[in-house]
């Protein structure tokens, strides 16, 4: 469908408003065609996720706006299967928790690419989207048997392989599972074995260097940690083994709304063959508008990573999302890049009435930043924690010999909407938090003495997943909260293109005589982030 | 269910109020010429608007002094939009994007864009999808190369891609 010119001197006369409408109808579903509103969200070379497991994971793919007008999104992917197939499936998580609502699939080991759809036939709103995954093993495997009392279990988030001769790559992904004895079984219950485990990291040494998988390694930790009552098997003969499982690499997604509902054609409130009813116009418009509104384009998703950045605390940003500790520095979490857009500059003419003339009206722009946070611990504390949360955004604008290197918040930098350098404050958000499990299933790694946020969080191996599991739990108690800012673009700056800084400032606040500091304090998980132009007037 | 409200909270920065320019009518006016232009103005700017094919990558460190990959961006297609206008944000390194089928890694379309300075401001590349069908799926592949010896080049984590112009 292509675009009818509409002969001026119709319109301008005022007659034949039937084809002028019928034109019209044409043009609008056209622009319906080719407005799908679409986001894409990649990943540099060097920090591309990889997804595994033997249990559920979720993948944060950043916030969604869920309008009326949609009932299917849907997700290309481009990555890579490899060693085993991987089962899939997108899922929207809301302040009730996980909502699964497309079929699980199953990728081939092998796959570059492949496209995933979700029904958002009944949801409107905010909704962070998610990819779940779980991986297959692959015939990989690596045993060894150990005699009672060997003393292979260091700790419960440890496994000791010192002297065993098995050789892991840190290319792979590994679970290490545990069974009898090959040639001297003891009279164990095979049920009372541990369930398999995760190894989230291994070293060599007390003093490893984070960042590297020793090839021959004498500690993995495990993820989840075991119970002590899981420890029982110690005690008697038995083996070990640990198997590759297959991996989902993901380079890029494409997000798409599709099965969308177009707008009602304008001809919708002439009745055929009668006079133009009084409101007909008014109808017309208003739908045309309201059907605008719910298409407002996307205009950033995804997360900053600087491979040369790092936190206060020496932590270097997860592949998946952006760790925000309390402090006294506003930690960076994404730079939106907004190139030259239409300015919503439009000129009317009207007649009569009280408004006579010719008007231009210059729009600003408004922007709403979402993203959601997970507030977890560290161990040691089973309080309740809370932070205050300071988000700002501020606006570079770009021109021809602007300093683009200028990363910090100075003189240069253009406050959104003229008010100076504004923030929001969330303010004594009560969040109770979990300890241990999600803490170490993040990105705190745990460090040689099993302290956590020793470790660079950027190459454990289970970075950026978080347990679907844990998703389920209510909101507020623990899961996913949205946060969403509302900033306002500057009509008269005529730059071109402008770069959105979205900081982070956690203001640690201790509640019911936890005390303020020391292991027990809590870090935000901020996933991808999107940039929707507001949908209002 | 969406997120409740009080997990969402607005906060404003600077003022509102400013609306957009599109007209709006009274329940009880009668279609006057100005309101038909109006409707008339509004299916036009629907069509003609740029719809941004949104698609952001992170930063990417690079003192190669070949080009090397950076990333690969899956890109979404509609129908009559004829290619994409591709804005990077880099120092110190140039960049080719190059548009390929993910069906086979085929190059379709191709462009680079090389600095003068040592600090650059965003360059816009323009790539043309013209040849390829709509449903053929496509991504842009980012490719960077250090300027000097010992040069660190940075992608500024600044690929944005929206849709070409309609013609």
């Amino acid at each position: 469908m292509s675009f009818s010119k509409i002969d001026s001197s119709i319109v301008a006369e005022g007659q034949f408003v039937g084809p002028a409408l019928h034109q019209a109808a044409q043009n609008q579903a056209a622009g319906d065609t080719a407005a799908v509103r679409r986001s894409s969200l990649s990943w540099p070379v060097d920090a591309r996720p990889v997804l595994w497991g033997l249990e559920v994971f979720a993948f944060r793919l950043g916030p969604v706006l869920i309008s009326s007008r949609t009932s299917q999104l849907s997700c290309q992917f481009l990555g890579l299967v490899s060693g085993a197939d991987a089962v899939l499936d997108l899922a929207l998580v809301d302040g009730a928790g996980l909502q699964v609502a497309s079929p699980q699939t199953t990728v081939s080991s092998g796959s570059g690419s492949w496209a995933l759809t979700l029904d958002t036939s009944r949801r409107r709103g905010w909704y962070e989207l998610v990819l779940l995954v779980r991986t297959e093993r692959t015939a990989t495997t690596k045993t060894a048997d150990l005699t009672a009392g060997s003393g292979v279990i260091a700790t419960a988030t440890t496994i000791d392989l010192s002297g065993l001769g098995l050789s892991l790559s840190s290319s792979e992904r590994y679970v290490v599972e545990w069974n009898d004895h090959s040639s001297s079984p003891a009279s164990y219950v095979p049920g009372n074995y541990p369930a398999p485990r995760h190894l989230q990291w291994w070293r060599n040494g007390a003093s490893p260097t984070p960042a590297a998988f020793p090839t021959s390694p004498t500690v993995a930790h495990l993820w989840p940690p075991l119970d002590t009552s899981e420890l029982s098997f110690e005690g008697v003969n038995h083996g070990i083994t640990i198997t590759a499982l297959g991996t989902v690499t993901l380079y890029s997604v494409a997000i798409t709304e599709t099965l969308t509902a177009y707008a009602t054609d304008p001809r919708a409130g002439l009745r055929p063959g009668m006079p133009t009813s009084p409101s007909s116009a008014a109808e017309i418009q208003a739908r045309a508008l309201r059907h605008h509104l719910e298409q407002t384009t996307i205009e950033h998703r995804g997360v900053w990573l600087d491979r040369a950045d790092a936190d206060e605390f020496g932590n270097h940003p997860s592949r998946a999302s952006r760790v925000v500790a309390y402090g006294a520095t506003a930690q960076e979490l994404t730079r939106a890049y907004f190139a030259d857009r239409d300015r919503d500059q439009t000129t009317t003419t009207q007649q009569t009435g009280a408004s006579a003339g010719t008007q231009t009206t210059t729009a600003r722009t408004s922007y709403l930043v979402a993203a959601t946070c997970l507030l977890i611990t560290a161990s040691g504390d089973e309080g309740l924690w809370a932070l205050d949360l300071e988000w700002t955004a501020n606006e570079f604008s770009g021109s021809p010999g602007f300093d683009w290197t200028d990363d910090t918040v100075s003189g240069s930098a253009q406050a959104l909407g003229g008010e100076g350098f504004a923030a929001g404050l969330l303010r004594n958000r009560r969040l109770d938090t979990r300890r241990d499990l999600l803490a170490l299933a993040l990105h705190l790694a745990p460090s040689a003495t099993g302290a956590l946020g020793g470790a660079d969080p950027a190459y454990q191996h289970l970075d950026g997943l978080i347990p679907a599991s844990y998703l389920t739990r209510a909101e507020g108690v623990a899961g996913l909260r949205l946060f969403v800012l509302e900033v306002q673009d500057d009509p008269n700056d005529p730059a071109l293109f402008r770069r959105l800084l979205l900081e982070a400032l956690g203001q640690e606040r201790s509640v019911e005589g936890v005390g303020v500091g020391g292991a027990g304090r809590a870090w935000l998980h901020v996933g991808p982030v999107a940039v929707y132009v507001a949908p209002q007037l | 269910m969406a997120f409740p409200s009080d997990s969402a909270p607005f906060v404003h920065l600077g003022p509102a109020g400013d609306t957009r320019g599109i007209a709006r009518l009274l329940p009880g006016e009668t279609i006057r010429t100005g309101d038909l232009a109006t409707i008339v103005a509004n299916a036009h700017r629907q069509y003609t608007c740029a719809q941004r094919a949104c698609a952001a990558i992170p930063s990417y460190q690079t003192q190669s002094l070949t080009y090397v990959e950076a990333a690969r961006v899956l890109l979404s297609r509609v129908a009559g939009r004829d290619g994409y206008v591709v804005y990077v944000d880099h120092e110190l390194c140039n960049v080719r994007c190059s548009l390929r089928r993910v069906s086979d890694g085929v190059s379709v379309d191709s462009d680079t864009t090389v600095i003068v300075a040592t600090r650059e401001a965003p360059s816009q590349l323009v790539l043309d999808a013209s040849s390829e069908a709509t449903s053929t799926a496509l991504y842009l592949l980012v490719e960077v190369v250090a300027t000097a010896p010992a040069t660190t080049g940075t992608l500024h984590g600044g690929v944005v891609v929206e849709d070409a112009a309609s013609t």
